[in-house]
């Protein structure tokens, strides 16, 4: 509770932490489009090469960036190896007979066991899970002492290749961007950009103040509100409620001991939230000073011109070749 | 039985370089009967950390805590849980919304008790009989508990406890933003399930006129540390530097008798608890 930190924000002196948090967001969506017009593999890795490049000019940690990529990871690999063993178009480069007999049935359970039992123990979660991988695709390629049920064909067809690596180094160039973002820009600064981004919507009727208030409000009460539940929790617990074992229903009916204190609580704060704004003068829409103000330099422009043409090469590439 | 602890350190992060302690070395042992015990400090110094180790809610990062017989470790085991520790040791807290969310005030009295396996029955006229200790009386059964004023409240989340049929209880803050009526009943609660139904109280208190008047013992904590585990009396007549160090007022009684007597030259014997006893003295002099 105590390291929790909101966002992913590190602190850090290099320019990207200079720029304009509406250059950042805006260059953000550009650099996004431009992957998006990217056609090959190649040109995905020249893509995130570039992101790279970026990163390691500004100075930020690419472990951290590597971090952001973490909850993608299985569903790259679904893609990855969707893609390889669906996509039948183009010629073959790989084929290779695998057999489903009862000596391979026995290695795969065992191995499925095995990295079951052992995967909490294992730090490098993902190359594990790839280890784990290879050695199904060897127990079905080369055991086949006994009976065997079924024999297959297992092929790779180059565009199905070329396809799982495009959109997998898709998914990375984007997150990488992303990361880039959350990782260099202080949630506060990103509201006030998002309110200047949203100010078209005044013609809907919109306040785009009140929309980057309530983002600003529900960020400063994501610890409040944890460290409230914390402190429920225990209370309940100090009456004997397990909030760990026990039947479905009770366990609906602990949650339902956390979730009610926290409602009220919070209905409660916001009331008196609402009134101390009141009380210091706050109306709603009402035009006012602020003690951040954005300002525009040099640099900003140059990046956003940057992002700008970045984004009609890639489209120039799309159209050319 | 009982509350022992040795030589008891917790701290939030203790693989951190230089981390701050918020218990450091506390050594002390609480009978699980009789004792009524009141920790003072600072806020900030572990009052309220102490009080979780106490009931089970954290688990010391060194050192020895031994509770109803349980020694406190690390859980490993989903199954293991402390749940005889809470039944023997029953804690109060500051906040009674962090307790109440039943639709009424019964059901929500009844909550530990169902929890601890008690049938229906068995658990209404426990929860009807904690409620009677506190003297909330029967038009209140059925009320929503987010109807009641903060006074009601805090006496229901302290039935709420009581219905554990604890040996020992702790209060955090229970006088806290508590009106002055409700807090003259919590007093007299305190004294009645020490005196009457031999229970230990802990309380954890600012207010030094609740500690002299109710407490036959003091904790006083500083910064992380135990520095003081005697009587109230020893504390605040024969070891007035702890007062001083530990930044804790002198109780109004002590300060009026130091008064009457720079002023008059009458000494008056220092034994005298509350305010309604030094005025029964004053009468008779």
């Amino acid at each position: 509770m105590n390291n929790f930190v909101l966002g992913q924000y590190v602190p850090g002196k290099s320019y990207i932490y200079k720029l304009d948090p509406r250059v950042k967001i805006i260059s953000t969506i550009l650099l996004m489009v431009a992957v998006f017009f990217l056609k090959n593999y190649y040109e995905m890795l020249g893509a995130i090469g570039f992101t790279l490049i970026i990163l390691l000019t500004s100075r930020i940690s690419i472990f951290k960036a590597l971090k952001g990529l973490r909850p993608l990871l299985m569903l790259s690999i679904f893609v990855f190896l969707f893609q390889i063993f669906f996509n039948k178009s183009g010629y073959v480069i790989h084929s290779k007979e695998m057999y489903l007999s009862i000596d391979s049935i026995v290695a795969i359970v065992l191995l499925t066991l095995i990295y079951f039992l052992t995967k909490k123990y294992i730090k490098l979660n993902f190359l594990y899970f790839l280890l784990f991988l290879t050695l199904i695709y060897f127990s079905l390629a080369y055991l086949n002492n006994f009976y065997t049920f079924l024999t297959f064909n297992l092929e790779i067809y180059k565009n199905g290749l070329d396809m799982s690596l495009f959109i997998f180094f898709r998914l990375i160039a984007i997150v990488f961007i992303a990361t880039l973002l959350t990782l260099s820009t202080k949630p506060t600064d990103l509201t006030l950009g998002i309110e200047f981004l949203l100010k078209p919507l005044k013609v809907i009727k919109i306040n785009p103040e009140e929309i980057a208030l309530i983002i600003t409000i529900a960020l400063r009460y994501i610890p409040t509100i944890m460290d409230e539940a914390y402190k429920i929790m225990d209370a309940q617990a100090s009456r004997g409620a397990d909030f760990k074992s026990g039947s479905i229903v009770k366990k609906v009916k602990i949650i339902v001991s956390l979730l009610v204190p926290m409602f009220v609580m919070s209905f409660e704060r916001s009331d008196e939230l609402a009134d101390a704004m009141l009380s210091r003068n706050f109306v709603p829409g009402k035009k006012k000073t602020r003690y951040h103000v954005l300002k525009w330099k040099t640099i900003d422009t140059f990046v956003l011109i940057f992002s700008i043409l970045v984004l009609g090469g890639a489209i120039c590439l799309s159209i050319l070749l | 039985m009982g509350i022992s602890l040795e030589k008891v350190s917790y701290s939030y992060n203790p693989k951190k370089k230089g981390t701050i302690y918020a218990l450091k070395d506390v050594s002390l042992n609480i009978d699980s009967k009789d004792d009524f015990i009141s920790i003072i400090g600072e806020t900030g110094s572990g009052k309220s950390t102490l009080c979780s180790i106490f009931n089970a809610l954290k688990v010391p990062t060194s050192g020895i805590a031994i509770i109803n017989d349980i020694r406190l470790k690390k859980q490993r085991k989903r199954k293991e849980n402390y749940n005889s520790i809470r039944k023997h040791v029953g804690l109060v807290f500051q906040f009674s919304d962090y307790q109440l969310f039943e639709e009424t005030v019964l059901k929500d009295v009844m909550f530990a008790p169902l929890n601890f396996g008690k049938s229906i029955d068995e658990a209404t006229e426990i929860a009807k009989h904690a409620l009677s200790l506190v003297h909330i009386d029967e038009s209140y059964y059925e009320k929503s508990p987010f109807q009641l004023s903060g006074g009601e409240k805090k006496l229901v989340s302290i039935a709420g406890i009581l219905a554990m049929e604890p040996d020992i209880l702790i209060f955090d803050e229970p006088t806290a933003g508590i009106d002055p009526e409700t807090k003259r009943k919590l007093i007299k609660l305190f004294k009645e399930l020490n005196e009457v139904y031999h229970k230990t109280i802990i309380i954890i208190v600012h207010d030094m006129n609740i500690a002299y008047d109710c407490a036959k013992r003091v904790l006083v904590l500083k910064d992380s540390e135990l520095i003081f585990d005697s009587t109230p009396y020893d504390l605040f007549v024969n070891h007035k530097e702890i007062v001083d160090i530990a930044h804790i007022d002198n109780p109004d009684v002590l300060r009026i008798i130091d008064n009457i007597y720079e002023k008059t030259g009458i000494k008056i014997d220092k034994h005298i608890n509350n305010l309604n006893m030094l005025v029964e003295v004053l009468a008779n002099e």
